[in-house]
């Protein structure tokens, strides 16, 4: 179905006026909202978003099914993007509980389900498909002009998928998955004898290859998904693997863009971390989501194949424990150090501590668990007084 | 054949008690191993056989007629391909195991990944005359475009008559041999061989083996299940059928040169139907009967509909699209399909008891 923006703000407007329930933003105490996809038992796809004690603070009807949010850096909007190869996005005004804008690529390009705001607020960066020229490309929108596409850049790179930007607030970096696909065979994975994924970062400012970081040619098939970034600018990767069933490969990664010394290349590498066997077989070679926690230097990756939640140690590389979590793949920081907010496909918001292997569902009686499936990833921001 | 150690594992299997609650009944972790040995035995290694068979066929009928260069051969040759073509597409639905080893299940068929690019694939090939590189080693390392079922139909059927040029004759040759010697492969990989992969399947492993339990086995059969009406709904049949026989785009018929896309899809279906109910043993169904008697009469009904309503369009899809007569059962075979993957996703799934979330059976 063609999504156009006039029928995207009728169908959203609609949802709003029976969706919100009448609540508070947020109870006494609460700095921190979270925003998430989810479907309903009756087939209905939604974006929400809920505050730390459980309230939820929107609820809008989609078109299909949501993937993950960009959240704007000064203002109370986020962007909800449609799930690849999707081509919707909506932009929310959590404070009025509106949707604001929506926002259709080119036709020919798809959305894959991730963007990022430049830190002033005015650009936002989307991962996209050229899928005629079969490259991936970042759309740029310009957020002061109703969210008009202003242009692209290469992601170098094929099915660029999550998009962060550094502390620079000048370098992208995208996890260019490798898998090539086309919107009108919807979900088939084109490439995989041949795919290549890479971490690239890319100068958002001209557009040019800052590095490069590929796999070594044995982990080709490794595809590079998801991203969290910490403070200074350490990246955390989750990966899928699309190679052959009872490989044991390494899911998850580090790494940090060295800074330059003369022209000469960024030589680091990608630092998988290494886990147990039973842990990697446990994982089922795929990774949801990944959130790195600054204050406890604890990464925390989801794994909804293998129902549990894997940390590690950032500053030592080390493998920590893991934690059972049914279909659980939405993770973000929860308000102490070790914890994360984690939801599931059957409705779970549960808060997961990664120090005392603890899981405590969240008291979240507005967020109608038993008729949700929350989508792959959970996004939060922290409000500020 | 039977697999030799079966009296053995199925006595081991009676000392299994881990169970499953389900609505008040149980699907037990012996339930599940006495559905996969039956799955190996009677389903997955015959199917594979005759793949082996088949591809044995046709390499000879391929090498008699380009030695011979008889043209009275070449119905000999298609009849063998159609052969081998319907064997793979019994086994299509199998996506785990030795096929998936050596990238052989891409270099069998790849499609629809190369839906489009074969025929100049071949074609850029042929063109080169390099047939020093024909060798069954060297084509197994060439473009996977090149290598399988779908560059022999291109060879096959590119023209209305089997004139093949001598470059021709070796890479189909080539492609039939590499067929043969894949097939061979992969059946001793199930047997024994470097993987053994029916013992994995029969014998899980807690701490090393591909499976830990049972019922990650079955779990596979389950995906096979869903994926492969998946597969036929979305692209076997969705895109040819389209929204009216103005859209159709016949060049999206899977199979279209040698006119054989419908007669896919049934061979698919019933290979699913197959495996639901097993084939002279048991099958995924008698689990379900252990805990959901209505869904196995649903499911049981809805293939036994949706194959005879396949049979009954008799042309290839892409004509039975356009035609006034023909349409309303194709378009109603895209509704049986997807009918079909609802009930499986949204049902079967819970009725096995099989760990399928919404962020995990179809990741992103």
């Amino acid at each position: 179905m063609e999504i156009d923006r006039r029928n995207l703000l009728q169908l959203a407007a609609g949802a709003a006026a029976v969706s919100c329930l009448p609540v508070r933003i947020c109870a006494s105490g609460d700095r921190k909202i979270y925003f998430a996809a989810r479907a309903t038992n009756t087939g209905e796809f939604r974006a929400s978003g809920f505050s730390t004690s459980g309230y939820l603070i929107f609820d809008f009807q989609l078109p299909a099914r949501g993937h993950s949010f960009a959240v704007h850096p000064h203002e109370p909007a986020v962007v909800n993007f449609a799930r690849r190869p999707g081509r919707f996005a909506v932009v929310i005004d959590f404070a009025h509980r509106q949707i604001k804008h929506s926002i259709v690529p080119p036709t020919d390009r798809h959305f894959y389900g991730h963007g990022v705001y430049s830190h002033d607020g005015r650009l936002l960066y989307t991962s996209e498909n050229d899928f005629k020229n079969e490259r991936g490309v970042i759309g740029i929108y310009d957020v002061k002009n109703d969210y008009k596409r202003v242009g692209e850049i290469d992601s170098y790179g094929i099915g660029p998928h999550d998009i962060r930007l550094l502390s620079d607030n000048r370098t992208l970096v995208i996890a260019n998955g490798g898998i090539h696909t086309r919107p009108d065979l919807p979900r088939v994975k084109l490439n995989l004898p041949t795919m290549a994924p890479s971490l690239c970062y890319v100068d958002r400012n001209d557009g040019k290859l800052v590095a490069k970081k590929r796999l070594d040619p044995e982990l080709h098939q490794l595809s590079i998904r998801h991203l969290s970034v910490s403070g200074d600018d350490t990246v955390g990767v989750a990966m899928q693997y699309e190679g052959v069933a009872g490989d044991l490969v390494p899911l998850v990664a580090l790494h940090r863009l060295e800074p330059t010394i003369g022209t000469g290349p960024r030589q680091n590498r990608l630092r998988l971390l290494k886990a147990p066997s039973e842990t990697l077989r446990a994982m089922k070679q795929y990774c949801g989501s990944v959130c790195i926690d600054p204050k406890s230097q604890i990464i925390a990756v989801s794994a909804p194949r293998g129902n549990l939640i894997a940390f590690w140690d950032i500053s030592t590389g080390q493998f920590l424990t893991t934690v059972r979590a049914f279909d659980s793949s939405g993770i973000a920081l929860a308000d102490q150090p070790g914890e994360f907010l984690v939801t599931s496909g059957r409705g779970d918001v549960v808060v997961v501590d990664a120090i005392s292997h603890t899981v405590s569902p969240l008291d979240a009686n507005y967020l109608l668990t038993k008729t949700s499936r929350w989508d792959n990833h959970l996004v939060v921001t922290t409000m500020t007084d | 054949m039977k697999f030799k150690s079966r009296k053995l594992i199925l006595s081991s299997l009676l000392l299994l008690g881990t169970a499953c609650a389900f609505g008040g009944e149980t699907i037990e972790e012996k339930d599940y191993a006495r559905i996969n040995v039956a799955l190996v035995e009677s389903h997955v290694l015959p199917r594979y056989m005759q793949l082996a068979s088949t591809t044995e066929k046709f390499s000879a009928a391929v090498n008699k007629f380009c030695t011979t260069a008889a043209l009275t051969e070449d119905d000999l040759v298609k009849a063998q391909f159609h052969q081998v073509m319907d064997s793979w597409m019994g086994v299509q639905h199998l996506n785990f195991g030795p096929i998936e080893l050596f990238m052989r299940k891409y270099r069998f068929y790849f499609w629809p990944q190369a839906r489009g690019k074969v025929l100049n694939a071949v074609r850029e090939f042929v063109a080169t005359g390099n047939e020093v590189g024909l060798e069954p080693s060297n084509i197994s390392d060439s473009n996977v475009a090149i290598q399988g079922l779908l560059a022999a139909e291109a060879l096959l059927y590119k023209d209305t008559s089997l004139r093949m040029s001598s470059m021709d004759c070796s890479l189909l040759s080539a492609i039939a041999e590499n067929m043969r010697g894949m097939a061979t492969d992969v059946i001793d990989d199930w047997r024994g061989g470097r993987v053994s992969f029916a013992q994995a399947i029969i014998q899980p492993k807690p701490q090393d083996g591909y499976y830990q339990e049972h019922r990650d086995a079955t779990l596979d059969f389950f995906k096979s299940f869903h994926e492969t009406l998946q597969l036929i709904a979305e692209v076997k049949l969705k895109p040819v059928v389209a929204d009216s026989a103005e859209a159709v785009q016949p060049r999206f018929a899977e199979s279209h040169l040698s006119g054989r896309s419908l007669l896919n899809i049934i061979h698919n279906l019933e290979a699913l139907q197959a495996l639901y109910i097993g084939e002279g043993e048991a099958g995924l169904g008698d689990l379900v009967k252990i805990v959901d008697t209505e869904l196995d009469l649903l499911l049981r009904k809805a293939f036994r509909l949706t194959i005879a309503n396949a049979r009954a369009i008799d042309r290839p899809l892409e004509e039975a699209a356009i035609d006034p007569v023909l349409r309303p059962k194709a378009e109603k075979l895209l509704i049986q399909v997807k009918a079909l993957g609802q009930i499986v996703r949204g049902r079967l799934a819970s009725a096995l008891s099989v760990s399928v979330g919404f962020n995990s059976l179809d990741g992103d």
